[in-house]
């Protein structure tokens, strides 16, 4: 397994709260790892500062490609956004607030092919209808305003418009999180699909062990800004060793 | 009478604008803040252009002022008489004649030469302005070159109505780094921006922002490969003077609803008009 | 370490598991005091013995689902040993995807897919086309007395029975160097116990 972000030593304050506290982690390519913990455990935190969205205070996140290891604060900002258009790709909990909802499902998905350059419009247009299939909203909805999207829709959309550039490793905000039971576990499959088929890393924050247990190879927990307790999921939710993390995993109701 | 300064404004000003025209032309389409002044006319009629004139013309200018094309309009002609009074300098309406043309919502037909500088008058210099509401974003997204959701826009556009182009102020691409307005002219004088060889001002007098487009720049019209840019043209012949290429205005004649076209630069007619009668002379003698 | 000829499928000495409680005061528990297995390629090796007395946890600590306190669990991979209770977690992965099956008492499956999805998706995930491996598993489940008409429902609606035999069906549709039944006929009646 080859290295794809390393994080060493992070720490973040807000006013007086640790939310970030010394953490490290790696993640490897095509690997899924997860993000457990309660809210305010810091694990949103941790999602954003990987993403090179909020830096921390001290520590540093490395990116590896081609080239080698790149601190990305030392990135120029031009630089890091085009690997967060190209290669990284962010799905937002609230899909609402991170598609356009004034454009079409078709302008949605392409918007990230022409941030990177094509420039021509029947394959874009294409590239957005074969996408609409495969997130099985359909090409028939190419030119349909998202605004009238229902919620698992919407999110769908979002991973169409986000995995259209093959990116290497994408972070998922509780994707699955505020949408109905049943539409749930039809993202939870469409994401594990798509994951394995286009070999892309994903690290996934979840406040549901069900979530991790589906989709994650490695886990990680999270508390008061530090990480408890990390390994293969399963180990770690049928084995866990840290009282916190036994205390997530008690509090599962049985399905 | 109270005495002016040459051009109205003072020495100090001049330079000010000068020094922001200068970082304009050296990062071709870059908006440059500047001190836009109270002009004694109202902002939306060309206070940005008249400053930018103001702090370039010089004694042995001779300038030409128009106004959709036209130099007999209302606002041509006061901007005109405000030049002469302020400066003292001849004023043309012969565009091949005037060293600075100061223009609203119009490039001459005329090919401009390097002898020549054109100011355009602009009420909105930021052409991400409907789309990113906040000035910042804008500009961080003008500094990274971040320039995808103009794109989205244009595909929006043609997923709707077909085509490429908007009417007038079709965004254009400076020198293949900067997104720039190109002031609400015509779809139809884009073209004319590219590789110009006159140097070319921009003056956004309420929003503060100048910026400039230096001779022989390329300048592309925004379009999809297999949707290209088409400039616009009424498909028409001019009543006046017969042209079938120029830019036309129509216009309404009569209750009926009786259509008519006409050149909309006039300088360019008159002188179509002319040359005929001259070769009609000619030819009778 | 030995060739394979002579050598181990599985090599397991001196394992010790105790689960500490903490939300029961600390309560220690010692599942497993100085364990040791071995198995040879091709041997079959039932464990035998009450409930409570570690079965399942030994068969959990050699999947290196339960993280052994001490000991060795190396498993046969690649041609060569692998300790599962050293090894990183990349690596147990690796020893999971290729050369040591598992099937619990329990089926874990994504919610809406059907069970000839869920079967076909481990051949799947082990590099087999998906229209082979959907062909694969409609076998296997035939096989494992699942009527085809059940095969496009998701298994969360079948009996307790058929999901285990989905499970099964799961792990004998790959040809596992080494596989690890737990409780592989728990809850099946004679007839299904007998098949499987």
């Amino acid at each position: 397994m080859s290295l794809l972000l390393e994080a060493r030593f992070l720490n973040k304050r807000f006013s007086n709260v640790d939310a970030l506290d010394n953490v490290s982690l790696t993640v490897n390519r095509r690997e899924i790892l997860a993000i457990v913990g309660e809210s305010g455990s810091g694990k949103s935190t941790l999602l954003a500062t990987l993403a090179g969205l909020s830096p921390a205070d001290s520590g540093h996140v490395l990116y590896r490609d081609a080239e080698g290891l790149h601190d990305i604060a030392a990135m120029d900002e031009m630089r890091l956004r085009r690997l967060q258009r190209t290669r990284w790709g962010y799905i937002h909990q609230n899909a609402r607030s991170a598609l356009r909802l004034d454009v079409t499902a078709g302008g949605n998905i392409g918007e990230r092919l022409m941030m990177n350059g094509a420039r021509d419009y029947g394959e874009i247009r294409e590239t957005a209808a074969r996408w609409l299939d495969e997130v099985e909203i359909g090409r028939e909805r190419i030119d349909d305003l998202p605004m009238h999207f229902s919620g698992g829709m919407l999110q769908r959309l979002q991973i169409a418009a986000t995995l259209v550039t093959n990116p290497e490793l994408i972070f998922m905000d509780e994707p699955t999180t505020g949408l109905d039971v049943s539409v749930q576990a039809r993202i939870l499959d469409l994401i594990r699909t798509l994951v394995h088929r286009l070999h892309v890393a994903a690290i996934i924050v979840t406040h549901d062990l069900g979530v991790a247990r589906l989709l994650a190879d490695r886990t990680v927990v999270m508390q008061g800004g530090a990480i408890v307790e990390q390994g293969l999921t399963d180990q770690v939710l049928d084995d866990p060793h840290h009282p916190y993390t036994q205390l997530l995993v008690s509090s599962v109701l049985p399905s | 009478m109270i005495a002016y300064n040459f051009a109205y404004l003072d020495e100090q000003t001049k330079r000010g604008i000068r020094r922001a025209l200068l970082k304009a032309v050296a990062i071709p389409g870059w908006q440059v803040p500047f001190a836009s002044r109270e002009m004694p006319l109202p902002y939306g009629w060309g206070t940005g252009g008249i400053q930018v004139t103001a702090a370039i013309i010089g004694q042995d200018d001779r300038l030409k002022v128009i106004d959709q094309g036209a130099d007999d309009t209302t606002n041509a002609v006061a901007i005109a008489s405000f030049f002469r009074r302020m400066t003292g300098v001849e004023t043309t309406t012969r565009t091949a004649e005037a060293t600075i043309i100061q223009t609203r919502h119009r490039i001459p037909e005329q090919a401009l030469t390097e002898d020549q500088v054109i100011v355009y008058q602009v009420p909105q210099p930021e052409p991400l302005w409907k789309l990113i509401p906040e000035r910042p974003v804008a500009r961080r997204a003008h500094a990274l070159s971040d320039y995808g959701m103009m794109y989205v826009k244009l595909y929006e556009d043609i997923t709707r109505f077909g085509r490429v182009s908007s009417a007038y102020d079709h965004p254009v691409m400076v020198n293949g780094r900067v997104l720039m307005s190109p002031s609400p002219i015509p779809a139809f004088d884009n073209p004319k921006m590219d590789a110009m060889p006159a140097l070319q001002l921009f003056g956004a007098g309420r929003e503060r922002r100048l910026y400039a487009v230096p001779p022989y720049t390329p300048v592309r019209s925004l379009d999809f490969t297999d949707h290209p840019f088409h400039p616009g043209r009424a498909d028409g012949t001019c009543a006046f003077c017969g042209s079938t290429s120029s830019y036309l205005d129509e216009i309404i004649i009569d209750d009926h609803g009786t259509r008519r076209f006409l050149c909309s630069d006039t300088d360019y007619c008159a002188g179509r008009i002319e040359e005929a009668e001259r070769r009609a002379e000619e030819g009778g003698q | 370490m030995t060739s394979h000829q002579n050598g181990w499928a599985i090599d397991a000495s001196g394992l010790h598991k105790r689960f500490v409680l903490h939300l029961q005061g600390g309560l220690a528990l010692d599942v497993l005091r100085g364990a040791s297995l071995r198995v040879r390629p091709g041997e079959c090796v039932a464990l035998v013995g009450p409930s409570g007395a570690g079965k399942s946890s030994l068969m959990r600590a050699l999947y290196g689902n339960y993280r052994v306190d001490s000991g060795a669990v190396r498993i046969h991979h690649d041609g060569a040993m692998v300790d599962i209770a050293t090894a990183s977690p990349g690596e147990i992965l690796d020893v999971r995807q290729r050369s040591l099956g598992y099937v619990s008492q329990f089926l874990r499956a994504i919610p809406r897919l059907s069970a000839l999805d869920v079967v076909a998706g481990s051949a799947v995930a082990r590099g087999m086309n998906l229209e082979k491996a959907r062909r694969h598993a409609a076998a296997m489940l035939e096989r494992l007395r699942i009527s085809s008409a059940l095969h496009a429902l998701p298994p969360v609606t079948f009996s307790g029975g058929e999901q285990q035999r989905v499970n099964l069906a799961r792990s004998f549709i790959c040809d596992w160097p080494t596989l690890l039944l737990d409780e592989p006929t728990a809850s099946l009646d004679p007839v299904s116990r007998d098949c499987v």
